[in-house]
């Protein structure tokens, strides 16, 4: 049985930060080389009542104004942000959005990989008989992890949602997939504490690095450099097995969506593998990074703007927190 | 690379207005310019070095060492 994506929607928050307006909180911070590197003007964020279940909520509601709600039969929800420890996330969506019971529904904790994952496990649950109108929901809200004196990760990561459905169809529209995990750099996107290891507590001390950079364990914490140094080992080799995977080379993909996770990052991996601009998707000038969302948002973006049409073939990649990366060609 | 070649290029990279750049200047790289070094490294040496090895960067010639000596021509 094949499968292919047949909606995208997505959802930003009404709240906006500037760059303007994280200069005046940081009158040293150098914004507008900073928003030259990182490629980021503004980021959408959420009130404090506000969590990723609501986003989750308002983006699918959003999908169903043009899509019978009836024909789900499964919810992916991918989120690091969920409202509780329990009870899954996806069962709470699943009754707020009057969806039948008679439906599969499970959350899972993933990054910038999440989306590309979803799509992995959509396509298997499709190809297996177990379900053929999947909604997969990727909705993210770091703001609520990050420390108010972590000016670079507020520089970076936005809050926002996408959902989108995964059919059984005539054709295949899910190519073949390429997927990764080293959990050996899992200290260096973290937030330690507030799960069964170590608690959460209010005495944790801020601890200030050399580049007077912020960090408490009861927030995230995102050690840049090595980062990019897993994203430039990895992700050219991630894109290159997706390509011989599914028989393709850069010359017969039509577009490329990376994880928009910075200009700095993209402008370098799209230089090393020597991907021509046109084909290759880059702006997160208006959401910041937004995880899980980032790859839904691009791609819904691409095929507003026509950047991709009816019959082209998109390569997927996604990577970040874990280590965990993935990739896949799909067709539009 | 020449060592006078890589020097220029550093300079320009890390935007040091000082008329002299030598091996011995100090260096205080911020976190962008570790970034920016690890991609000029990966780039023309097809290196990639560690951010924490970076931290100990003091000057144009721990950067060298850290590349090794050998990948330089004088």
């Amino acid at each position: 049985m094949n499968s292919a994506i047949t909606k995208i929607e997505y959802f930003l928050p009404d709240k906006i930060i500037t760059n303007e307006q994280l200069s005046q909180e940081f009158p040293e911070w150098e914004t507008n080389k900073i928003a030259e590197k990182v490629g980021i003007k503004l980021r959408h964020l959420v009130s404090s009542e506000e969590t990723a279940t609501d986003l989750a909520i308002r983006v699918s509601e959003k999908l169903f104004e043009s899509y019978d709600r009836k024909k789900i039969d499964f919810i992916l929800y991918c989120t690091q942000s969920p409202d509780y420890i329990l009870p899954t996330s996806a069962c709470i969506i699943q009754h707020k959005l009057g969806l039948s019971t008679n439906i599969g529904a499970l959350d899972f904790n993933l990054g910038c990989s999440g989306f590309v994952y979803g799509l992995s496990l959509a396509k298997g649950l499709i190809m297996a008989g177990i379900a053929s109108e999947i909604l997969l929901i990727t909705a993210e809200t770091y703001s609520k992890h990050l420390h108010r004196l972590d000016k670079g990760n507020r520089s970076i990561f936005g809050d926002g949602a996408a959902a989108t459905v995964i059919s059984r169809s005539e054709s295949e529209g899910i190519g073949n997939f390429d997927l990764g995990t080293d959990g050996k750099g899992f200290e260096n996107l973290i937030i330690k504490n507030g799960g069964a290891k170590y608690h959460y507590s209010e005495e944790t001390k801020d601890i200030t690095d050399e580049n007077g950079f912020v960090s408490n364990d009861n927030y995230l914490y995102m050690n840049g450099p090595e980062i990019f140094n897993f994203t430039i080992q990895n992700i050219p080799l991630l894109v290159n097995r997706t390509l011989t995977k599914n028989n393709l080379s850069l010359e017969t993909i039509d577009y490329i969506i990376f994880h928009q996770a910075n200009k700095f990052m993209l402008d370098y991996l799209r230089k090393k593998l020597k991907i021509p601009v046109e084909k290759f998707y880059q702006n997160m000038t208006n959401t910041g990074n937004t995880v899980s969302a980032t790859i839904p948002i691009a791609l819904k973006d691409s095929i507003d703007k026509k950047l991709i049409i009816k019959g082209n073939k998109v390569l997927l990649a996604g990577f970040g927190v874990g280590y965990s990366w993935a990739g896949t060609v799909i067709e539009i | 690379m020449r060592k006078d070649v890589f020097l220029s290029e550093l300079k320009e990279l890390l935007e040091i207005d000082a008329p002299v750049f030598l091996e011995e200047t100090p260096l205080n790289l911020t976190s962008i310019d570790t970034l920016s070094v690890m991609v000029f490294v990966d780039e023309n040496f097809n290196k990639q070095i560690k951010a924490k090895d970076l931290k100990n960067v003091n000057s144009p010639h721990d950067l060298i060492q850290l590349i090794g000596q050998e990948n330089f021509n004088h």
